[in-house]
């Protein structure tokens, strides 16, 4: 799956008119690479290969995705028309599990995101306080990306809600639901 | 009327203003809106000027120094900044909450927020007739929203002229996410009048202690209640809980010996003081928190408990029809795996892969039946982890702390409450634990109870001990 705010709707409507990269070879730069800044450990390994490449001459990267915050503005009629037209949308959100979240802070320290913030430890026997994602999270993916490549920690997640699901997937999320009840 | 209304960009002060304007109109009221946006998109203070009056007077289009009647604060700190700076007279009023928007500084952080409610009640009532400073958490409420804090405005009676019905037909002409705010408006109404609802891991399975028999567990407790307090012994009761939850019986009884074997060097003169009292509860805890040590088993029981996903379906306000899907991610590195095998076999495994540094890179589906499953099995490997070599250095780290706190006590309980502090720089997972470690084998090693106590102070202000890795 791509990674990045709103990957499903990504070719449909996001897509800026310029070509860049087309641009770039016809000005004659040989070293041209894409990447998806979104895909951490992908950027850095390709941020490296710049840095150690037999190449000597320009190297470009192109750093290619829409920024969070613009998307979440271009998408918002979108996301209305298609729910009322009862298209399937998925509101993707993040979350740090509290009580596995040992308040290191590490997480912060790598990513000055302003809805990754913190709050009280609701274990009282922890004074720290631990990293929480506010509600005003736009479900970019980088906080868990970043945790997740730079190794920090399991307490991440994803919660995918989706609205106007197929009546296939209500079906499957029901069994599914179903056995994880009996199981839990 | 004058209204200042203070807020962080992003939060969505605009919207309140408009809901507020709209009510006020419908009201047959003459709203009149001065906005002076910071930066209005991300973090940065913002500000609305607002003066409602009957007929078409308008004041002033700034707020004047001590004359503003209301204000309304979607921040704390920006509250107290406005109150600092002189904006409320001695017949103002104040509507707040205790929501901090923190700065990324702030958040890197392990000290306790210092802007609380608690350090400035004195500087709020100096400065108001009267004011309302609402603890969101207490109410347990996790995602505050304008719409809350409008229905607060609403139930404090300070907008007196405005009816509940005029917010109501507000916030459906503005028209944004309306039943959600119409929601969030009816609960915000709600808020005076409730009292504290923190929603506490712990308080629900306190009862698991009520179920154990008579023995020695209950017996130290109580035992420690009666010499340094009913705070402390509250302490000992929730560590017990969550250790019984976390492995068994006989390792809370672990921790009982380890707990009495320290509190029998504290001399009996020390008993009775703040500073011993002090140190039984840093040790108490932090004894705790060690001994519950975050492996693998231990984060896939967490992953697949009932509590989480209810949590979720709160957090998230997933209906029952709806659907959705959880995504988890994990990158144990080789350690963590071979960890949980008995100490020979881990080590053997330990001589062939050291030196690798591989760590796996997994995402599983928690309430897909495969994700589920998976975590589900890992969880109930419980039974291997006193066995395991995990345990072991595990084991072996926390009898060194204990060492390092009994060495300490014999110097004074002074140098004694640092060293009981210490134990929590220990924590993370992975290259970040291992870095920890590092870091509290060098403040064990320190004699000097100053440079103890600026070693931790350090370390709880930033992040000093951030790995290198990536």
């Amino acid at each position: 799956m791509e990674k990045g705010p709103y990957p499903f709707l990504k070719k449909l409507y996001l897509k800026p008119k310029g070509d860049i990269k087309r641009a770039l070879e016809g000005m004659g730069v040989r070293w041209i690479r894409v990447v998806n800044p979104y895909d951490v450990e992908n950027s850095i390994r390709v941020i490296g290969e710049a840095y150690n490449s037999e190449y000597s001459g320009l190297k470009v990267i192109i750093s290619d995705a829409e920024c969070a915050l613009e998307a979440g503005r271009k998408i918002r009629q979108i996301r209305a028309k298609a729910i009322e037209r009862g298209k399937r949308w998925v509101e993707r959100k993040l979350g740090v599990d509290e009580d596995i979240c040992t308040g290191d802070h590490s997480c912060i320290s790598y990513n000055g995101c302003p809805s990754l913030t913190v709050r009280n430890n609701p274990n009282p026997l922890k004074d720290d306080k631990i990293a929480w994602i506010d509600y005003s999270c736009i479900g970019c993916g980088l906080c868990s990306e970043i945790a997740h490549v730079a190794r920090l920690c399991p307490s991440f997640y994803q919660v995918d809600r989706v609205v106007n699901p197929s009546f296939w997937e209500r079906l499957v999320f029901r069994v599914r639901t179903f056995i994880i009840e009996r199981l839990l | 009327m004058k209204l200042l209304i203070a807020s962080v960009g992003g939060l969505g002060i605009g919207v309140f203003v408009e809901w507020l304007s709209v009510a006020a109109i419908l009201e047959g009221m003459n709203p009149s809106v001065l906005n002076l946006p910071g930066v209005s998109q991300r973090a940065g203070r913002t500000l609305s000027y607002m003066e409602i009056s009957k007929d078409e007077t308008t004041f002033s289009p700034f707020p004047e120094k001590g004359r503003v009647d209301l204000i309304i604060s979607q921040e704390f700190l920006e509250l107290i900044r406005l109150i600092k700076e002189g904006y409320a007279g001695k017949n103002s009023r104040v509507l707040g909450t205790t929501y901090r928007y923190y700065t990324t500084h702030e958040k890197l952080s392990l000290r306790k927020d210092p802007y609380t409610y608690e350090n400035f009640k004195k500087l709020i009532e100096e400065n108001s007739k009267e004011h309302i400073v609402v603890d969101i958490y207490e109410m347990g409420i996790s995602d505050f929203s304008n719409a809350h804090l409008l229905g607060l405005l609403y139930s404090s009676g300070y907008l007196p002229f405005i009816k509940r019905e005029s917010y109501e037909e507000a916030i459906r002409r503005v028209g944004i996410e309306v039943e959600r705010n119409l929601k969030d408006f009816a609960l915000g109404c709600e808020l005076l009048g409730r009292s504290g609802e923190r929603k506490c891991l712990i308080n629900e399975n306190e009862e698991v202690l009520s179920e154990l028999p008579e023995g020695r567990i209950r017996e130290s407790i109580r035992k420690a209640g009666s010499l340094f307090g009913r705070d402390v012994e509250t302490v000992i009761k929730r560590a017990v809980t969550q250790l019984i939850r976390y492995q068994d019986v006989g390792y809370a009884e672990l921790y009982i010996n380890r707990l009495n074997s320290i509190l029998d060097c504290i001399p009996d003169a020390d008993r009775e003081t703040d500073i011993g009292k002090e140190f039984v509860r840093e040790f108490a805890k932090t004894l705790a928190v060690r001994m519950m040590y975050e492996d693998i088993i231990r984060v896939a029981e967490l992953k697949v408990s009932r509590e989480r996903f209810k949590r979720i379906k709160r957090l998230y306000r997933i209906g029952e029809d709806d659907v959705y899907w959880i995504k988890d991610f994990f990158r144990p590195d080789l350690y963590e795996i071979y960890g949980i095998l008995p100490g020979s076999l881990g080590k053997v495994f330990e001589r062939m892969f050291s030196g690798f540094g591989l760590s796996i890179k997994v995402e599983v589906f928690t309430n897909h039946v495969s994700g589920f499953l998976i975590l589900k099995a890992i969880s109930k490997l419980k039974f291997l982890r006193r066995l395991s070599l995990r345990y072991e250095r595990e084991n072996s780290l926390i009898e060194a702390y204990i060492e390092h706190v009994r060495r300490a006590l014999s110097y004074g309980l002074d140098i004694a409450v640092l060293a009981a502090r210490g134990g929590a720089i220990v924590r993370g997972y992975g290259d970040v634990r291992r870095d920890t470690i590092e870091s509290w084998k060098r403040f064990s090693k320190l004699t000097n109870p100053q440079a103890m106590s600026s070693f931790l102070n350090e370390f709880f202000a930033e992040s000093r001990f951030l790995t290198q890795t990536s």
